[in-house]
């Protein structure tokens, strides 16, 4: 401890101090954290630049504060207030305060230096909030393993994603479409999970960007069709399923922040919900007028113009065999809906595709089917 | 590399940082495209000790970036004006250290402003 500097008042209390992070970078640091000589912490933000010297908020912080803030939970006005005092400073050319700092409530800080109110730090790289609601699933029945099938699924569909949109994108080409992302915390309530990408990948940020444009319908005109088609499938496939008792939660939210554009990502497969019903619906009115079409498949594509969807239907037969059929439906059903045989490539991309499908409540790996048959309209696959 | 801003300094700019190619965003304090709008920090005086970084200026890679500064710094960047920059490989060298930022060492002999014009005719 330096003698006689125990108080932001004391002359040199807050002279060069040592930088630990910075979390805005223009012309030098504009945002950052620093230790003080008797290593008191305390975040600094500019505020503005005159000829030979710059003026500055210090706010005396925290780690649990300052993670709220660097992890995008609080704006950076929001900080401000909940920090309660700051000291207004003036710096320098050599790092040393003009004056003595002016210590300010929330208040007293003059309103040109806080930033409007929805202003956050910019994201360093696009982190991803992965978010399974339950509130309406009991914790007994909430299956665990729902939360691994999830984020597989999510990283799956991303993957996935990325591959269409390298076909199309030439600048996107030299980029790995494999997202490195890692867990870093789980609240309770409802599954709330971190996914950060380990190295700024612009990919994935087009990814997550193409995502939210295409469950939110908007800026479609600047997508190929594939890949609309594409991230539909994906997204589709990780929500809820109303005949599935694995995916046993409300609903998928996505959230985040694209570094280069700026654009908030807030995806909820939720949206989706409107179809599900829709579905659920219409395999009731299916049910009720007693059609052997078996509907108990995933959903693989659905057009809402067209009001047509298609399921892809996988299911053992009465001799316990794998049964694969695809039937493209009418949403508003009149008659009954009209069954679409799957050729035999489109088998064979499901044998090679090194992907899972849940047959009457357990998962089968494509790579345990063996043998295909057509017997009939239907093809019978043979598995381990 | 001993023609541009920083040379003075050993392994300035730094060896990874890459021939300029592209389209780029700098925040001005005054509206106007003028060299006072182009001095690094260390060229201003205001570090005392300078690295490398110091004498370089700092672009933003979108203009949705440099809009994002002049937000996140009402006073300090605020009612400024965003300059769009030009660069091809003789104007010099960039480092991309993050998704929207990138720090510039041009030619001693280089004018920025010649390369620079109003992205955005009024104050944002």
């Amino acid at each position: 401890m330096t003698s006689g500097i125990l108080f932001p008042n004391d002359p040199g209390y807050f002279d060069n101090p040592r930088i630990v992070d910075v979390f805005d970078y223009y012309d030098g640091p504009k945002i950052f954290s620093f230790l003080t000589k008797t290593n008191d912490f305390y975040l600094a933000y500019f505020c503005e630049q005159a000829a030979n010297s710059s003026t500055w908020l210090y706010f005396p912080t925290n780690n649990f504060l300052l993670e709220k803030f660097t992890q995008d939970q609080v704006t950076i006005r929001e900080f401000f207030k909940l920090s309660l005092i700051a000291y207004l400073v003036t710096v320098n050319g050599q790092n040393q305060v003009v004056g003595s700092p002016r210590r300010s409530m929330f208040e007293e800080i003059p309103e040109e230096y806080v930033p409007d109110e929805e202003v956050r730090l910019e994201s360093p790289v696009s982190e991803l909030t992965l978010k399974i609601n339950k509130d309406g699933i009991s914790p007994a029945s909430f299956q665990e393993s729902a939360v691994t099938k999830v984020i597989s699924g999510f990283h799956r569909s991303l993957k996935k994603v990325m591959k269409e949109l390298k076909k199309h994108l030439p600048e996107m080409e030299n980029y790995q479409s494999t997202p490195l992302m890692a867990l870093t915390g789980v609240a309770p309530g409802s599954v709330e999970l971190k996914l950060k990408p380990m190295d700024y990948n612009p990919l994935l940020a087009k990814a997550v960007e193409t995502i939210q444009d295409v469950i939110s319908e908007t800026n479609l005109a600047n997508v190929h069709q594939d890949v609309v088609t594409t991230v539909r499938q994906e997204m589709y496939s990780l929500a809820p399923n109303p005949r599935s008792k694995v995916f046993n939660f409300d609903s998928i939210e996505l959230k985040g922040v694209i570094a280069s554009t700026e654009k908030r990502v807030d995806v909820s497969v939720a949206v989706n919900k409107e179809v599900r019903e829709r579905l659920a619906l219409h395999i009731k009115k299916v049910e009720d007028l007693a059609t052997n079409v078996l509907l108990c498949g995933l959903v693989r594509t659905w057009d809402m113009d067209e009001e047509t969807f298609f399921l892809r239907n996988i299911d053992l037969d009465s001799r316990n065999k794998l049964q694969l059929k695809q039937v493209k439906c009418q949403l508003d059903l009149e008659g009954l809906p009209f069954g679409q045989e799957i050729t035999e490539e489109e088998i064979l991309e499901f044998m090679t595709s090194e992907t899972r499908v849940e047959v009457s409540g357990r998962y089968i790996h494509s790579s345990d089917i063996i043998d295909v048959a057509t017997i009939g309209p239907a093809k019978q696959l043979k598995i381990r | 590399m001993s023609n541009y801003i920083g040379s003075e300094l050993p392994q300035c700019p730094p060896p990874d940082a890459k021939p300029c190619n592209g389209v780029f965003f700098r925040v001005m304090k005054s509206g106007r495209v003028e060299v006072a709008n182009f001095q690094s920090q260390a060229r201003l005086g205001l570090k005392p000790n300078p690295v490398c970084s110091d004498l370089a200026l700092s672009l933003c890679t979108t203009l949705a970036a440099a809009k994002g500064l002049m937000r996140r710094f009402k006073k300090g960047f605020g009612d400024g004006a965003i300059a769009k920059i030009s660069l091809k490989e003789e104007h010099g060298v960039l480092l991309q250290d993050k998704a929207t930022h990138v720090n510039w060492w041009h030619p001693v002999s280089l004018d920025p402003c010649v390369v620079a014009e109003i992205a955005e005719e009024e104050a944002i």
